[in-house]
């Protein structure tokens, strides 16, 4: 495919789906800097799979694209001095503000179709028949999935001291 | 942490308010990024198949001139030939000294020639044997 035909796909898919990975990766880092840095790891996704994304799976791999963008900011973030960025909160919301970004975190570490199943039906509140089209796999792999990220992430969690609120 | 903590966790962070200023930040990104795509690319000029033929054909053309070309033949002076007023000893000017005078007089292709080794080592034995 010829750049500028590549160019403008790229553009046309970008207006199509912005609003969605917008509003996935806000959710999903909770920060302005961690959500631009996603957000161009999403594009670069985007711009290397184009010939993919022109069937109608395409919004599969998008948000495929879009949750290992988010894993990989994450990554860098922790990587470099181990920090979490935390959005400041008002004072009496403070301590689940932290919480909710650690769950943010590990959701980012979970196995790609993990961290997908869980992201569709609890963040996205899709029902699970979607999540098996989107996951292209049946609706009991989708549970599945959903279970194994929830155990997952209880059990990741369980060593952090975590505000009960 | 148990399993209905951590689903009302997961549930707050998908209710999570999209604040308005990101889509300023996300158009602000996407331009960002539209704009890196624009940036022609530089190309690998001397990759191109017809720079590669032209320097393929420089290459053969210099060798061909080399093969082609002749050698520039070496000037030889025949010692003999040009010294037809050489005196012998059995001359009238018979004289010792008038040999040698004249012997000395003789051009000395062996001191001026830069030829071939083993025809200046010749000359150099033939003017030896004169002088």
């Amino acid at each position: 495919m010829r750049d500028s035909k590549r160019l403008e796909l790229f553009e046309k898919l970008n207006r199509e789906h912005a609003p969605f990975i917008n509003a996935v990766m806000w959710k999903l880092t909770a920060d302005a800097d961690l959500f631009a840095e996603a957000l161009q790891y999403a594009m670069l996704g985007i711009w290397q799979n184009l010939e993919k994304l022109t069937g109608p799976k395409a919004g599969a791999y998008i948000y495929r694209i879009a949750l290992s963008a988010n894993s990989k900011a994450w990554r860098n973030r922790t990587g470099k001095n181990g920090q979490i960025p935390i959005t400041k909160p008002p004072e009496n919301d403070a301590l689940d503000e932290e919480t909710l970004t650690i769950v943010r975190k590990e959701i980012a570490k979970l196995p790609e179709q993990q961290s997908q199943a869980i992201v569709m039906r609890y963040i996205e509140q899709s029902d699970y028949r979607l999540i098996a089209d989107k996951l292209d796999c049946t609706e009991d792999t989708a549970r599945s999935h959903v279970s194994k990220a929830l155990n997952a992430l209880r059990n990741n969690l369980a060593g952090k001291n975590l505000q009960e609120s | 942490m148990n399993s209905e903590k951590l689903k009302q966790i997961l549930n707050k962070i998908g209710q999570a308010d999209v604040p308005p200023d990101i889509a300023l930040l996300a158009g602000q990104v996407s331009r960002n990024f539209s704009a890196a795509l624009k940036i022609p690319r530089p190309q690998h000029w001397f990759l191109t198949p017809v720079r590669l033929l032209a320097a393929a054909a420089v290459i053969v053309f210099a060798f061909a001139l080399g093969r082609w070309s002749k050698p520039i033949p070496p000037k030889i002076t025949i010692y003999a030939s040009q010294s037809p007023s050489r005196l012998t000893a059995q001359s009238n000017n018979d004289s010792f000294w008038q040999q040698k005078t004249m012997a000395a007089m003789q051009s000395r292709p062996y001191a001026q020639s830069t030829g071939n080794l083993l025809n200046l080592y010749k000359q150099y034995l033939k003017e030896k044997q004169n002088d």
